[in-house]
């Protein structure tokens, strides 16, 4: 439970906001790579963190993320037009380049120096993981990009898509760290195995299920993992153990990457891994950059078209992005297969998490929740983001902006000796007792 | 039209006698447009003459295809071909007087022509919300609208034309029927088709290859860009220069005639009904000359006055 000051310093990220601060020290997706194709194509308008901001690809490929309103009149740049390197306003043809350098102000005379002291806001971003990423924050603070494993793979071994969602993003993030739900929000209503396993490989919660296996019955059966936390220099581990039908322990193991990204639990050795970022738009509602990755090898075709009609964390989305099963259309809950089949009624793992995390408010209400001991990757996250976050309005910058390599880690699952605690069950199934991977990638050790 | 007033009852002035309404009906041609964003900005962008060197541009410099792509008139009708086109094009940076008078300003700015000659394009404010459009030589169509608040976030933009000489032609009513110049191409609402909510039906390869904009329609070009300063523009943000001017000398006469009202000082507009009788368009001149003699050589008065023609005094 939060106070109500609490919950207002957690969920808002707008301009002058303590977490909205914290947010802009960070590296954000701004867009996917494949949003702004052509060099000199339309500008596109986005909302990042409460901002309007305009994006577009200068005819040199480089991307610019720019407040929309040019510095004389205040028209949109957006019904400008993107030529020549620079972005020219359609009123009196002002042209700022990517980094908002004003290169042309014709209605001054060429002689006049006016032009230098015009200057359009413009954020730092780079392209990669065919992502476009912004980095909003103080110039002198700007870190490194995240070395996430998914970007260091080759393009081939990698998926990215987007989601929208309509709620607050901190609520979003808590869904996809608190890997309890998976007991119920996603479960199976069939104590048919077979048929489980076949309603379960269209949604890959739990694992791929290309090979049967027994965790469908393990996470049926114990709705009480018990949880184990680790912090590291770029977030948390966070595990939680289910009993088997033998001594052994079930490890779900999510990681939690400052600020607002999470890997999903389910990957056993050779499975796909799964991570989301959470981008807020406004205060009540959010893209999810959803992607997916394998060390080892290349996508194939027919995994990709699963991808691209909802897996995993990855939405069934229209053209924009925008979820099929969304609030506007009650994610299509189907009654019937509620009563008989699935637990939800509601079709698709990501489409499951949206509608429970959308239900819970614009912007959930924690001042009426009630928190138990399967909450506690929940509120290890809070007191994390909101302690970095305290600790930057007084002048301490996170810890994290200085560890780019050490988001190179992996989470998923293992089957373990129960007298193994979280770091040796890590170590047991990556090497490591944080899941890092970077020195596979020459990161270092 | 029908016109309210809705001040206090000792203080109700004469109707402003514009010209438009001196005229036959048969001369007139009148309708209105929906716009979604604060009155002000639009005005300003009325008053802005500078703009016409990019909103409404084509790209060709062919001056036949350019000619063609502009027949839907930013830069006069273009039946007779002429070179302001390519004056307009080729100066980005003209130079502005203004002149006030009894019921508003009149607002030149000269673009350099082919010779030593400059293109004046004169448009008139009239108190506290009309302008006339800058473009007509003599002969020509004269154009004027009228900007009222709905509420702070949009207003109606009454659009009216005038010819002083003749009745409109039905072929020319069909024109203005389909969007033309200041007149929008509008529904039985009136809310013009390309607007905010479809994006003015922007065409990006148009765009690209053919207009500045890739919107159809000088009113939506002007509709699209005053739109999207936002509701109400953030002035607080904005960086006027020398082809501002006409802006800023609108500002200062409503704010101060506003302030001064707020004193208990009644408007001077308002007792000079006669004196809306104007006009405003284009000319080309000796580039000795200021804007009052321009003025005086186009239409026989300093300020564009012509109630004389409808015995209104002089």
């Amino acid at each position: 439970m939060l106070s109500r000051e609490d919950n207002e310093f957690l969920t808002r990220s707008g301009p002058g906001s303590p977490m909205g601060d914290l947010l802009r020290r960070f590296w954000m997706p701004a867009l996917l790579s494949e949003e702004l194709p052509e060099r000199d194509g339309p500008p596109k308008k986005i909302m990042i963190l409460g901002e309007d901001l305009l994006a577009f690809r200068s005819t040199d490929g480089r991307i610019g993320i720019v407040e929309p309103h040019c510095p004389h009149r205040g028209a949109n740049l957006y019904f400008g037009r993107n030529e020549e390197c620079g972005l020219r306003c359609a009123f009196h043809g002002w042209k700022f380049d990517v980094d908002g350098n004003c290169v042309d102000l014709p209605t001054s005379p060429p002689e006049s120096s006016y032009r230098d002291t015009i200057k359009l806001v413009a954020y730092p971003t780079r392209e990669w993981g065919d992502m476009i990423w912004v980095y909003m924050g103080l110039r002198e603070k700007m870190p490194e990009l995240p070395q996430l494993e998914m970007g260091l793979v080759p393009s081939s071994q990698r998926y990215v898509s987007k989601k929208w969602q309509d709620c607050n993003w901190v609520q979003s993030l808590e869904g996809g760290i608190d890997t309890a739900h998976f007991s119920f929000l996603h479960a199976v209503l069939t104590k048919d195995e077979n048929e489980a396993r076949a309603i379960y490989s269209r949604s890959a919660a739990l694992g791929d299920q290309s090979k049967p296996d027994d965790r469908v019955r393990w996470i049926r059966n114990d709705p009480r993992p018990k949880f184990s936390i680790l912090g590291h220099d770029a977030g948390l581990v966070i595990g939680g153990a289910r009993k088997t039908d033998g001594p052994e322990l079930y490890w779900r193991i999510a990681q939690f990457l400052m600020p607002n990204h999470a890997f999903a639990p389910a990957a056993m050795p050779g499975e796909v891994y799964y991570g989301q970022a959470w981008v807020p738009v406004s205060d009540t509602s959010c893209w999810i950059y959803t992607y997916s990755w394998r060390p080892d090898r290349a996508f194939t075709n027919s995994e990709r078209t699963q991808f691209d009609g909802g897996f995993g964390v990855h939405s069934h989305v229209d053209d924009d992005y925008m979820p099929l099963r969304n609030v506007r259309n009650e994610y299509l809950i189907d009654r019937t297969a509620q009563k008989h089949q699935s637990f939800t009624g509601i079709a698709g793992v990501s489409e499951q998490d949206s509608a429970i995390q959308d239900s819970q408010g614009p912007i959930q209400d924690r001042t009426r929740e009630h928190l138990g001991p399967t909450d506690l990757g929940i509120v290890e996250f809070r007191k994390l983001v909101m302690g970095a976050a305290r600790a930057l309005q007084q002048g301490s910058e996170p810890q994290s902006t200085q560890a780019a390599n050490k988001y190179a880690v992996r989470s998923g699952a293992s089957v373990a000796d129960p007298t193994k605690d979280l770091p040796a069950v890590m170590t047991e199934r990556f090497g490591h007792r944080h899941g890092y991977v970077g020195n596979e990638y020459g990161l270092g050790e | 039209m029908i016109w309210v007033y809705m001040g206090p009852r000792d203080r109700m002035p004469e109707l402003p006698q514009i010209e438009m309404g001196l005229v036959p009906t048969a001369s007139r041609y009148v309708s209105k447009k929906w716009q979604d964003c604060n009155w002000v900005q639009s005005v300003e962008g009325a008053l802005d003459t500078s703009h016409f060197s990019f909103l409404h541009m084509v790209l060709s410099k062919d001056a036949a295809t350019a000619r063609a792509a502009m027949a839907k008139a930013a830069i006069a009708d273009q039946t007779k071909p002429d070179d302001r086109i390519r004056w307009v094009q080729n100066d980005p940076r003209p130079k502005f007087q203004v002149m006030g008078h009894d019921t508003g300003l009149v607002i030149g700015g000269a673009r350099k022509t082919d010779g030593p000659e400059l293109y004046w394009r004169i448009s008139q404010f009239l108190m506290p919300n009309h302008a006339y459009t800058p473009t007509a030589f003599p002969g020509e169509i004269y154009y004027g609208q009228c900007w009222v608040p709905v509420d702070d976030v949009t207003c109606w933009i009454y659009t009216y034309s005038w010819h002083p000489d003749r009745p409109f032609t039905n072929s020319e009513r069909a024109k203005f029927d389909g969007g033309f110049n200041v007149f929008a191409e509008v529904d039985d609402a009136y809310l013009p088709l390309r607007n905010l909510r479809n994006e003015y039906l922007i065409d990006r390869k148009v765009q690209k290859h053919d207009t500045f904009t890739g919107i159809t329609g000088v009113s939506e070009q002007d509709a699209a860009i005053q739109d999207s300063q936002g509701p109400t523009q953030d002035r607080t943000r904005e960086h006027l220069g020398p082809t501002d001017i006409g802006v800023v000398e609108f500002r200062k006469l409503v704010m101060g005639a506003a302030r001064a009202l707020a004193k208990g000082e009644e408007p001077r507009a308002a007792k000079a009904a006669n004196r809306y009788a104007v006009r405003s368009g284009g000319w080309v001149s000796d580039p000795a000359k200021d804007l009052a003699a321009v003025m005086t050589e186009r239409f026989g008065h300093r300020h564009g006055y012509v109630g004389n023609h409808y015995g209104l005094g002089d």
